[in-house]
């Protein structure tokens, strides 16, 4: 057996612990002595560590509490961030003391501990400035809180038999990175045990077994990189083993050993999610060859824990190979966190290629490539450097065979500063470029070429050589995913970067000092610009990193030494942000010019120009108030218009450009990053689709049972119905003639049981003849199918609960995957604000965009579209509506003007509205420009809202001047058709001289799924969206008012009335009656349009997927897409006001298409009570496209026709209950079907026959069989559609 | 009736039947003259390959008011019936509205209104052919499609100014004589756009 309580692992502890104080007191007293060296710190806080990791373990918090907080002391005084001063010497007394009170008295007098602890801990957390419980009050609480906690653990632990297992795998407390210190540093006590029986006599519990193979200390395990397999770790816990029960101890370890592996991998995730993001950080961070800071050991000292863990929690569960590499690794992480200086990108590189192989290792050891394993020791030993080595590799070697091309063609000075570079290498280090890069500067040398050098990857020199030694440094990255990765990223990066500058702008709207929050949102604003330039260094876009550097120092210059701040620094900003997007998102389109001129005003700006580099008109009239940094001609500009002077990156950058593997032109994100808890949901709700398929799956077994029962019973009717044909109607038949007939004839008995019993009379004893006995199995199989519809009743009421959560499952299903698709407004935010500053400063006005709601999801494919129409917008709102700043002043308006960009959810929608405070829409000059068109009466007719709807017609303007932002009268037509295209409207939605103008887009959540509402006009099936519909009422006809322009009132609201089925079909041919005289009305509001338009009927309202009419067709008006039915049939989903307003349109001539009509399909009634008749010629009927109505008989088809008004009937004469003759007396009296045709179908060929069908109004006659083109050929020819 | 299977004697001659018959196949297939028994298969298929390539580019043949067409196979991409159309408001009179090929709206055109000819019973067509060219694809009405032959097999080949006085010579990019049937080859290259609406 196991350890079965936690007591006498504390037990063992203490003893431990016991033997642990002496030591530590050893080493306390070289410490006074001052002969305290650094092995002596390592070994005492390796001491510590473990005593913190095995209190935890046992849960001894207290002790714990003090080892955590001493051990972090001992890490600041290996890290040099604390000196050994005598403060630091008193806590660490007062904490060796409480070890010792601790380990002889804990069970004897707790108060003593608890003295202690509260010393030791003062102590500790006055040195940490821990914020929290720094009075002895304070401490003594959380001791009593500490001591509460123990002891109901301890309740809990020894009520009943918790074996340690379960403590080291469940518990949350306890991770799989203390049990391994635990286990290795108990391991180690053992071994120093071994070595120092005096100083910890063992006793019973001896915790060092004979059979141990090997000393267990981390080094020792991870140097041999061979464990000692299962005995080592049997023998190793063997203080947990009871040596009474072998069998049972084994069988116990497979278990355990099984649950560690298991933990091992859970715990191994969350390790190297830690690792990547430390690593990550770390990328980001060092994009140069720099010094390490305190930072970047932190982060240093988190992936070589990670890693440690890794390693020891594989070597513990014998994952030998993980082990041995994690060893490897982290011998470099050693160096680096306690060695290295300086560090460089390459190395990052390295660390993150171990780190793939170690989670290779984990995850996929199968797919582990030896060859790699062997590069990246070849590089850690570059890295680390080995002097005994015939060929020493330095990782930063290949800057020599560099310089030596570079220097070829550089000045004497800059010459001396790569020979400082090597020197600094030969030295074995990494250079401080940028101290050297300081001193260049300081020296007035052009220092892009080692900015550049710094920046780049080496792999493209100055002259355009490719770099040597880049096979070395390349590592087979898939740069495409890194180039992908780096995409996304700066994605977030320029939102975070917009956001604080919009605020800065909105801020600073005049020359201020700098204020803490100014500084924080520079701040902000530089993190961004500094992890996009790393990033971009990362993956060798060497540009984009150039330019960031540049940006970067005047940023810097901003937040630490400027003390004041203006509109115009703003603009600087603004403009250097735009061509650092500009780089990431379209290189092509960056103009050098622009980017000189910005360098300049950098320089100006942060007061130190730079002699060197100031192009000749730049010298003395350059003011921050210079259009030239925003001109046309820099937005105008493409790479082949070349500015005199090169600016020196660009061209280096153009010349790395063309060598890429990857050239990034008009760059698309290819990929979409979805919320692990998104996938999540879908995952869990795939699982129980799959579930409810099984149940569903189960259901329709019994179905066919029941479907084999029915058919059981249907089997013995048709018997019943034999015996009976057989047994009576034959004998009926043979009875014919004679007087006698069946009732008065004797039934045949069976057997003699009226012989038997001729005493009974028949009314004193039932006689059962044979006839009784087929009633009484017809009754009985009565009752069994009656069962058996029971039974599928059930089923069907089953089937439709499981058919409902199949729905409502798919629904969400799909709703969740729509979800995945969806990006809040930010992604398109970059470049509407560009757009405002752009635009603005073209024109000389000062335009605040103000965003509310950008976190508003839509399709990120909808964004994208949008973001054009968007732009349009706001280039016509500065452009016509906003007045310039002086004649905002004298209208009393603020100078800077406004524009508001809102978005919100309106039910299965998204609004957007633009709202500017211009000058509003100029009516006079619309219906003016109106006149020039061929609508010059109806002009001067036109209300406001009329007026302002014809902004979107094309070819109408406003304006007598062409400007490059406006006045062509092409723009707004086609933001109103990309909206179209996106299923969406849009509108003006107020126009005033005070208030401005206000747009409103609504936008559809989805372009895939649409609540609608199912409705036929004219006999077809039309759909439209339910969101649109506010009610749907039956109107009185009185209520309808007008001729031409009709108007209908609903209750105090007059609307505007139509009728589709004339919109339609140009006339209504066909309405029922109840349409006519009481229609049946869908009022539409829309927001900005509300109408009442008559329907003939409603079908009903579902969800709907829309498709589109194809790549023929794209957009025809007022049609949005189609959906298709269960039937496979095709329904138009229609954009109600568009069709309506389009149909307006049409009539005002603006669009001169020819009058189209639908033709309506042919409705026919077939009346047969043959049932394969009617399904044949149904069939026929509805190959040519037509809809069939099908009735068994006349009584039936009466009953039909009372809703259903059919174009012809196609009746058979002889039918059960109303024959032909009799179904068409009845269907001629009314007046309706007075002239619908009807063809007679019949076998009967007799002219009596034909007589009197003519007789009864029947208009043809074919005779059965048909010839199929005969009766196609009559069928059109009567119905009246097809003209000869 | 009662049909019963006959055992014992017949059943033991069975198997040397059976061989006897076995071994004739064998030696009739051995004697067989195989088209690929001297070349090997591969030869066989490389020159039936090679006869197809020598039979030039197939096409397929379809009949409006009993004009023959044809387009080039590789443009047609579903052949069927007469599907269910569904029409639209606000299109031209040639396009007859949309009908769903396999889950998918595509348009329909009325193709004798395009090269206008005669409308027959005011019928459409009673076949679909699916057509598509890069990134354009519609549904056109036939009366019958009549097959596929190869640019080999014509007899003659008319060029287009000889049927310059036909309504629908603009659409024709040839005339093949097969059969001494003439086949108007429809050129897509002008049909096509001239179908495209709205883009």
């Amino acid at each position: 057996m196991l350890e079965s309580s936690l007591d006498n692992i504390r037990k063992d502890f203490i003893d431990e612990l016991k033997g642990y104080v002496p030591k530590l007191k050893d080493k306390l007293n070289k410490f006074e002595k001052s002969s305290f060296d650094e092995e002596d710190l390592s070994e005492f806080h390796r001491l510590v560590h473990t005593i913190k990791g095995a209190s935890s373990l046992v849960k001894l918090k207290d002790l714990n509490t003090v080892a955590a907080e001493l051990e972090n002391l001992l890490d600041q005084i290996i890290g040099n961030q604390i000196g050994l001063n005598e403060t630091v010497q008193n806590a660490i007394i007062s904490s060796i003391a409480f070890f010792d009170f601790f380990s002889f008295s804990r069970h004897d007098d707790p108060s003593k501990n608890e003295k202690h602890m509260v010393e030791a801990l003062e102590a500790l957390q006055n040195l940490n400035e821990l914020p929290a419980t720094q009075d002895s009050d304070g401490l003594l609480a959380q001791l009593q809180e500490i001591n509460d906690f123990e002891t109901a653990e301890d309740d809990v632990l020894n009520s009943s038999e918790l074996a340690i297992d379960d403590d080291i795998i469940v518990d949350d407390v306890v991770n799989l990175e203390e049990v391994i210190d635990f286990k290795n540093k108990l391991q180690a006590g053992k071994n120093d045990t071994a070595q120092e029986e005096d100083l910890l006599p063992i006793g019973d519990d001896e915790l060092v077994s004979d059979d141990v193979c090997a000393p267990f200390e981390d080094d020792t395990i991870m140097d041999d990189h061979n464990l000692c397999a299962d005995d080592s770790l049997n023998s190793g816990d063997g203080n947990l083993i009871d040596d009474d029960d072998d069998d049972d101890d084994y069988d116990d370890l497979d278990s355990l050993q099984e649950e560690l592996i298991e933990g091992f991998y859970q715990e191994a995730e969350d390790h190297f999610q830690d690792l990547g993001d430390a690593l990550s950080k770390l990328e980001n961070q060092i994009t140069i060859q720099d010094r390490l800071t305190q930072e970047h050991r932190e982060l240093l000292r988190l992936i070589r824990r990670s890693v440690h863990t890794v390693k020891g929690a594989a070597a513990v569960v014998k994952l030998t190979d993980i082990a041995s590499w994690g060893h490897e690794f982290e011998d470099l992480l050693d160096y680096l966190y306690e060695e290295a200086d300086t560090i460089c990108p390459e190395t990052i590189q390295v660390m993150s290629q171990s780190s793939d192989i170690l989670e290779q290792y984990v995850f996929e050891p199968q797919n582990v490539q030896s060859a790699k394993i062997d590069e990246l020791r070849t590089e850690f030993a570059g890295i680390i450097g080995f002097p005994n080595d015939d060929e020493p590799i330095s990782h930063c070697e290949h800057f020599d065979d560099k310089n030596t091309a570079m220097c070829e063609d550089i000045d004497e000075k800059t010459a001396q500063i790569f020979t400082d570079i090597d020197e600094y290498e030969l030295d074995g280090e990494c250079a401080d470029i940028n101290g050297i890069i300081m001193d260049a500067r300081e020296a007035g040398l052009n220092t892009d070429e080692i900015d550049l050098f710094c920046t780049d990857d080496h792999d493209i020199t100055e002259d355009g050589c490719e770099d040597n030694d880049y096979d070395l440094y390349n590592f087979e990255l898939p740069q495409d995913e890194l180039l992908e990765g780096f995409y996304q990223e700066a994605e977030d990066h320029f939102y975070d970067l917009g956001n604080a500058l919009n605020k800065l702008e909105n801020q600073i709207t005049h020359e201020t000092s700098l204020t803490p929050e100014h500084k924080e949102l520079v701040r902000l604003i530089r993190r961004s610009v500094h992890t996009i330039k790393g990033a971009a260094a990362v993956v060798k876009l060497t540009d984009i990193a150039s330019w960031g550097h540049e940006f970067e120092d005047l940023l810097d210059w901003l937040y630490e030494k400027a003390d004041k701040i203006s509109p115009e620094i703003i603009k600087i900003v603004s403009d250097a942000t735009d061509v650092l997007e500009q780089y990431v998102l379209e290189p092509r389109l960056v103009s050098p010019a622009r980017v000189e001129k910005l360098k300049t005003a950098f320089a100006y700006a942060a007061a130190c120009p730079e002699p060197s580099k100031k192009s000749p008109d730049s010298d003395s009239d350059l003011t921050f108030e210079d259009d030239s940094l925003c001109t046309d001609d820099c937005l105008a500009e493409t790479p082949t218009i070349q500015s005199k002077q090169e600016p020196p990156a660009p061209a280096k950058t153009q010349t790395a450009q063309s060598k890429k593997p990857a050239p990034i032109e008009q760059r698309k994100t290819k990929t979409l990053r979805i919320d692990m808890a998104k996938a999540e949901s879908l995952v869990n709700l795939s699982s129980e689709l799959i579930i409810a398929l099984s149940a569903f799956d189960q259901n329709v077994d019994g179905l066919g049972n029941v479907i084999g029962e029915l058919d059981q019973s249907r089997l013995r009717l048709k018997g019943t119905a034999r015996d009976l044909e057989v047994g009576y109607e034959v004998k009926a038949i043979q009875h014919l003639g004679s007087h006698q007939s069946m009732a008065q004839s004797p039934l045949p008995v069976i057997g003699n049981e009226a012989v038997a019993f001729p005493e009974f009379d028949l009314l004193e004893l039932d006689r059962y003849s044979e006839f009784n006995l087929i009633i009484r199995s017809l009754n009985e199989t009565v009752v069994d199918v009656s069962t058996i519809n029971t039974q599928l009743s059930d089923m069907h009421g089953g089937f439709k609960a499981y058919l409902n959560r199949l729905r409502i499952l798919l629904s969400e299903l799909q709703e969740k995957i729509m979800r995945m698709r969806m990006t809040p407004m930010t992604s398109i935010l970059n470049r509407l604000r560009r757009t405002v500053r752009e635009t603005a400063a073209k024109l000389d006005k000062k335009v605040r965009l103000d965003v509310h709601g950008q976190e508003i999801e839509l399709d990120k494919l909808v964004w994208d579209k949008l973001a054009d129409p968007l732009m349009h917008l706001l280039r016509n709102a500065i452009d016509h509506g906003i007045e310039s700043p002086d004649q905002r002043e004298a209208l009393g308006k603020p100078a800077a003007a406004s524009i508001f960009l809102k978005a919100a959810y309106l039910g299965n929608q998204v609004v957007i509205t633009v709202t500017d405070d211009g000058r509003g829409l100029d009516f006079d000059a619309i219906r003016q420009s109106l006149k020039s068109t061929e609508l010059p009466d109806r002009a001067k007719q036109m209300t406001e809202q009329e007026l302002a709807d014809m902004i979107f017609q094309p070819g109408l303007t406003t304006r007598h001047d062409i400007s490059e932002i406006s006045g062509r009268g092409i723009g707004m037509d086609v933001v109103k058709e990309n909206i179209s295209s996106l299923k969406g409207t849009v509108h003006i939605k107020e126009s005033g001289e005070k208030d401005g103008t206000t747009f409103q887009i609504r936008i559809p959540l989805t372009l895939a799924v649409m609540q609608a509402l199912l409705f036929t006009v004219n006999g077809r099936l039309y759909a439209t969206s339910l969101y649109d519909i506010k009610e749907i009422v039956r109107v009185s006809p009185t209520e309808i008012k007008g001729k031409e322009k009709k108007s209908i009132k609903i209750r105090d609201l007059t609307l505007p009335f139509y009728h589709l089925s004339e919109i339609l079909a140009g006339v209504a041919q066909k309405r029922s009656k109840k349409s006519i005289d009481w229609p049946l009305i869908l009022v539409i509001d829309t927001g900005t349009w509300k109408a009442a338009v008559a329907i003939d009927s409603m079908e009903r309202q579902r969800d709907i997927v829309i498709k589109s009419l194809g790549n023929h067709l794209h957009h025809v008006p007022g049609i949005i897409g189609a959906t298709l039915m269960g039937d496979g049939t095709a329904a138009p989903i229609l954009n109600i006001e568009e069709l309506l307003s389009d149909a307006s349109v049409k009539a005002s001539s603006l669009i001169k298409t020819a009058k189209q009509t639908i033709q309506n399909p042919l409705e026919i009634m077939v009346v047969d009570d043959s049932v394969s008749v009617r399904m044949v010629v149904t069939r026929l009927m509805q190959r040519q496209g037509w809809k069939v109505q099908a009735a068994k008989d006349g009584v039936e088809a009466l009953e039909l026709l009372h809703e259903y008004q059919p174009d012809l009937v196609i009746l058979d004469v002889e039918m059960p209950r109303m024959n032909g003759f009799e179904f068409m007396s009845a269907f001629r009296s009314q007046t309706k079907f007075q002239k619908t045709p009807v063809i007679m179908l019949t076998s009967r060929t007799a002219k009596k026959h034909r007589n009197k069908a003519k007789q009864v109004g029947v208009n043809g006659f074919m005779i059965k069989p048909y010839k199929d083109e005969e009766f196609i050929e009559l069928i059109k020819n009567l119905s009246g559609r097809y003209p000869n | 009736m009662e049909i019963k299977i006959k055992k014992g004697k017949t059943a033991a001659h069975s198997p040397s039947s059976l061989e006897m018959l076995i071994s004739t196949i064998d030696q009739q297939i051995a004697n067989a003259p195989h088209p690929y028994a001297t070349d090997g298969f591969e030869a066989f298929l490389g020159s039936q390959l090679s006869i197809l390539k020598n039979r030039g580019r197939q096409y397929i043949k379809m009949q409006l008011n009993s004009i023959e067409f044809a387009l080039p196979l590789k443009n047609a991409v579903e052949i069927g019936y007469f599907p269910k159309i569904t029409p639209l408001p606000s299109l031209p009179p040639w396009i007859l509205g949309i009908c769903n090929i396999r889950g998918d709206i595509v348009s329909v055109v009325d193709l004798k209104q395009v090269l206008k000819l005669k409308l027959k019973d005011n019928s459409p067509g009673k076949y679909l052919l699916m057509i598509k060219d890069k990134q354009f694809s519609t549904v056109i009405m036939a009366d019958k499609i009549a097959g596929i032959f190869f640019e080999g097999d014509v007899d003659n080949q008319v060029q287009k100014n000889q049927t310059k006085n036909e309504p629908f010579s603009h659409f024709i990019k040839s005339t093949f004589v097969l059969n001494q049937h003439p086949i108007h080859l429809l050129n897509l290259e002008v049909l096509i756009p001239e179908l495209a609406i709205g883009s």
